[in-house]
């Protein structure tokens, strides 16, 4: 019988030490919600068009990619009615220009549904306020800005609450953290 | 257990909660964002059974990871959403039993990890009987352990047990007592 009892009492202490929390990665959800986040994303030939890619653009050529993106975009209005599933993916044309040290970078971005954009990264201090993109006919954001030398992580804030990258683009550490960045090199300038 | 068996899901693990409907709709609608309710309420509830039935808490968090990310892949077979908690609880311990099943082919002997505590004046103590009872625990039989785990630290009854185990009740009585006599002994000795 007194077996029994101490049986008993050993048995509610050790229960009562397997019930203490248990001390796990504090950024475990995050890193599930990853998981989860990269299960959602859609596979194949279908995720390559809705994924969002970038380019790298000269200015004269980023002109020029607006021109056609217009130009095309009044013929295919000419022939069929747009449909709403058109854009669907309210991200898809992204471009930065290359440019040396001290000149400007030009930002391109394609986001019809968006009410406001904004550039944000390391040379701005992530401020959602200090570069907001200008909105051009057909979706399209445009902003271009002056990014000394070096390494630079950027984002588009869209609304104020999405954040867009590329997921094709090099990414800063903070990936795992479901905030994504883009990496933007700026060279010296050239003498 | 298939991902999709949740329609019998016992009462207790959650009489059924309305909140945890509302967030399966949500993702299932597409809002993944709407996951991390869940993962926010079940991650820490589970952690500790995922802990002490792998032992170290890489397993354990690989382990929630895993069956998070599988609730998500299976949350479209989801017949009583609000039933999410119990039908969770029985993919994390098939994932458990597997991952030690698994490591049973390759190791000698289940090594588990005892978790510093914070230092209190009987920290030495207190860590001397964690040890205790990890090893105690690890020697086990897995399917005893299981058993133990769920009805004495999550504190499921025994329809409860059946359900998230596949196991029949008789059988979980049976591996209950005999973990409960083993570690009795065992802890009592050492005590």
């Amino acid at each position: 019988m007194r077996d029994d009892d101490d049986m008993d009492r050993t048995l509610e202490r050790v229960t009562e030490e397997l019930r203490r929390p248990v001390p796990l990665d504090p950024w475990l959800d995050q890193r599930i919600m990853s998981a989860v986040r990269a299960r959602s994303e859609p596979r194949g030939l279908v995720a390559w068009f809705r994924r969002t890619h970038w380019v790298a653009l000269t200015p004269l050529q980023a002109a020029a990619a607006l021109l056609l993106v217009a130009g095309a975009g009044g013929a295919i209005a000419g022939l069929v009615t747009p449909r709403p599933a058109a854009v669907e993916s309210p991200m898809t044309v992204v471009a930065a220009s290359l440019s040396d040290a001290g000149e400007p970078v030009a930002f391109l971005f394609h986001a019809p549904e968006a009410s406001r954009v904004a550039l944000v990264g390391s040379f701005n201090g992530w401020d959602d306020e200090a570069m907001p993109m200008e909105a051009l006919p057909g979706g399209l954001w445009r902003i271009e800005v002056r990014v000394p030398a070096g390494r630079h992580a950027y984002s588009f804030l869209i609304d104020g609450e999405h954040w867009a990258h590329d997921p094709q683009a090099p990414r800063t550490a903070e990936e795992d953290f479901g905030r994504a960045s883009s990496v933007l090199v700026v060279p010296e300038q050239r003498s | 257990m298939k991902a999709t068996d949740a329609a019998v899901m016992p009462q207790a693990l959650g009489a059924g909660s309305s909140d945890d409907a509302a967030l399966v709709s949500r993702v299932v609608n597409g809002d993944t964002e709407a996951f991390g309710g869940l993962v926010r309420k079940y991650r820490r509830r589970y952690e500790r059974y995922a802990y002490h039935m792998l032992g170290n808490r890489e397993d354990a968090e690989d382990a929630l990871q895993d069956a998070f990310v599988r609730a998500y892949d299976g949350l479209r077979g989801l017949h009583q959403p609000e039933r999410f908690g119990a039908w969770l609880l029985s993919i994390l311990a098939n994932r458990c039993r597997t991952s030690r099943w698994r490591r049973s082919v390759h190791d000698a002997r289940f090594v588990p990890e005892v978790v510093e505590a914070g230092v209190t004046p009987d920290a030495a103590g207190a860590m001397e009987w964690r040890e205790e009872i990890a090893a105690a625990l690890g020697e086990l039989p897995l399917e005893q352990r299981e058993a133990f785990l769920l009805h004495h630290v999550e504190e499921l009854d025994y329809d409860e047990m059946a359900q998230v185990t596949g196991a029949g009740i008789s059988a979980l009585k049976m591996r209950v007592k005999r973990a409960r006599d083993f570690l009795g002994r065992q802890l009592a000795e050492a005590r």
